[in-house]
């Protein structure tokens, strides 16, 4: 029964990927038809032309350097096991340390992967490494004080800033605030190209933002998905992680879960976006940026990044379309309207209203 | 008792440090310093001139990798910038100061967005507005950076020059900003049972729908690639 459900949850997922594609896709191109954009396919490039452009390219290099992941490897291994001496011995700054032994083990986790070889990173995304390893380190610091992984989790994210109680949740959490104020910094490099395709632009994200969540809605109601937890869960999950967890939160979601969801959407829309963008005629550079920003979030948006011409409108649908779908789901009236379409239950709406 | 306990932590933390410092020092040319840059250092294809110290060789190593590739004639260039790379690197490894190596603007832009962040989350609180303060610093800060470039030229230039350190610093680390709400999972209200978590892991990748395109890694934009 309870696997059904985590079916059902997957479906919402592929189904609601392939939706929020061809609905931007569709709708943009409309757009720029109407504006006199050509969407032909581009012409194939003759095979001697591709020999002699052919040029050797070396991999990139990797965004962490390996002192980087040595410092907290080590920080990582003797904070754990200060902070597991200072649990049994029941010190006041035994908090203070596990806190920051996670916060390495977490940073661990994630340079560690980001470094790790290309070919199991395709495969496993980093963040689910650096979660695993995350969880394993709470695991380690459960058997090193003889409680469970539950009980340590739980003090992983308290809700609290104060340097004795805050867990390293709290603080990575905290973090995202000024990432996401720094988002207007990514849109201000691209207002000039904001502004040329206003239109389009803004039919496409309206498209993304409200045709995502409502019809999102209406599909987890329409299959029966688990119950409203889940069901609020799955709502944002063609928006960037930061304020997926933003939204969850604000119509009483799961924060983990709409996580997982947004990780699972992201990687299906990073796989398979463009051959179905292909497969369904798109051609049109602003027409392909748009869709693949609109429903598959950031790991879309870096596919995009071998076609030059779409890549900065798949970034700019990307941001838009989450501060879209924030603000849609901020206003109260339509956040209760969301929330019963989803659920059905009016009293769920009345209990994560604030 | 307490006390005792307080001494025995202290102690523990002062072998920590010593470990941390001579893990660290157990190669010659690298220093502490340079480790605190390298967490803190931008991305390096954003803005090579921006790259600190610890990345530098390893890239200058690709660099001539892939210059080799295209001819013999660019070798004794690259073997040349290769030397003046490494007398770079050794003055800045050496350096004195710690605190001139440390990515400063990016650190101010990030203190910046931060206090803005929780300044609006006070002024939405008192005010009773159910809004998420971070989105709205990032559309006060969009809309006063686009109304000082209108009104004047080049101010709106001066808040993105300002701001965009911090911004590619944030943007380097942001997915492990995400982990807490996936390592949070074993807490979420249940969907099914780890057996039934475990099968559709399994038919998931049965059907092989998890086949990334390599270059999400290596093109982290200033957005996260999630």
């Amino acid at each position: 029964m309870l696997h059904k459900q985590i079916a059902k949850a997957l479906v919402t997922v592929v189904v609601g990927l392939v939706y929020s594609m061809t609905s931007v896709s569709f709708t943009v191109l409309a757009m720029r038809k109407a504006q006199g954009a050509n969407n032909a396919p581009p012409a194939p490039a003759k095979k001697k032309l591709v020999r002699s452009t052919k040029k050797a390219v070396a991999p990139s290099p990797k965004p962490f350097s390996k002192e980087c992941l040595e410092f907290l490897s080590v920080g990582t291994a003797a904070l754990l096991v200060a902070c597991v001496a200072a649990l049994r011995m029941d010190n006041p700054v035994a908090t203070p340390l596990q806190t920051l032994a996670l916060i390495f083990a977490t940073l661990f986790g994630f340079v560690a992967a980001v470094r790790g070889p290309a070919s199991f990173n395709k495969v496993v995304h980093p963040l689910i490494t650096s979660s695993a390893v995350t969880v394993a380190v709470v695991q380690l610091i459960a058997k090193g004080t003889g409680s469970d992984l539950k009980s340590v989790l739980k003090s992983y994210k308290v809700g609290s800033l104060n340097p004795m109680k805050m867990g390293a949740g709290d603080a990575l959490l905290w973090i995202l605030g000024p990432s996401v104020v720094s988002f207007a910094v990514s849109m201000y490099s691209r207002k000039t190209l904001i502004y040329e395709n206003l239109l389009v632009i803004l039919i496409g994200v309206a498209v993304a933002s409200a045709g995502g969540l409502f019809a999102t809605a209406a599909f987890v109601r329409a299959i029966n998905v688990g119950n409203a937890v889940p069901r609020l869960s799955l709502l944002p999950r063609n928006i960037t992680t930061a304020l997926a967890m933003v939204i969850a939160d604000l119509v009483g979601g799961d924060i983990s879960q709409a996580a997982v969801c947004v990780v699972f959407t992201g990687v299906i829309g990073a796989s398979f976006g463009k051959y179905l963008l292909a497969a369904l005629g798109i051609h049109d550079p602003v027409t392909r940026g748009m869709g693949m920003g609109g429903s598959a979030q950031g790991l879309g948006v870096s596919a995009m990044s071998n076609e030059p011409d779409a890549f900065p409108f798949a970034a700019i649908a990307m941001v838009l379309t989450a501060v879209a779908s924030t603000v849609i789901v901020s206003i109260p009236g339509t956040r209760d309207a969301l929330i019963k379409l989803a659920t059905g239950d009016i009293t769920a709406a009345a209990a994560a209203a604030p | 008792m307490k006390f005792s306990s307080s001494v025995a932590v202290c102690s523990l933390a002062l072998v920590v440090a010593i470990l941390l410092c001579t893990s660290l020092s157990s190669e010659a040319h690298i220093s502490t310093p340079a480790t605190t840059t390298s967490l803190l250092s931008l991305p390096e294809y954003r803005d090579a001139e921006r790259v600190y110290q610890s990345n530098s060789h390893s890239i200058h190593q690709r660099n001539v990798l892939a210059t080799e590739f295209r001819g013999g004639a660019i070798k004794k260039k690259a073997a040349a910038s290769k030397k003046a790379n490494k007398k770079k690197t050794a003055v800045v490894f050496t350096g004195p100061n710690v605190l001139e190596k440390l990515p400063v603007d990016a650190l101010t832009g990030i203190v910046f967005m931060g206090l803005l962040d929780a300044l609006l989350k006070k002024v939405f609180q008192s005010a009773n507005i159910n809004f998420p303060s971070m989105l709205g610093g990032c559309m006060l800060l969009f809309v006063v950076a686009v109304g000082a470039e209108t009104v004047h030229p080049g101010w709106g230039d001066a808040i993105e020059s300002f701001l965009t350190p911090g911004s590619a610093l944030l943007a380097k680390w942001l997915p492990a900003f995400f982990v807490p709400g996936l390592a949070m999972l074993p807490l979420a209200p249940s969907m099914g049972t780890g057996l039934d978590v475990r099968k559709c892991f399994h038919a998931a990748m049965q059907t092989n729908i998890v086949s990334l395109d390599e270059c999400y890694l290596q093109n982290i934009d200033y957005f996260s690639y999630l």
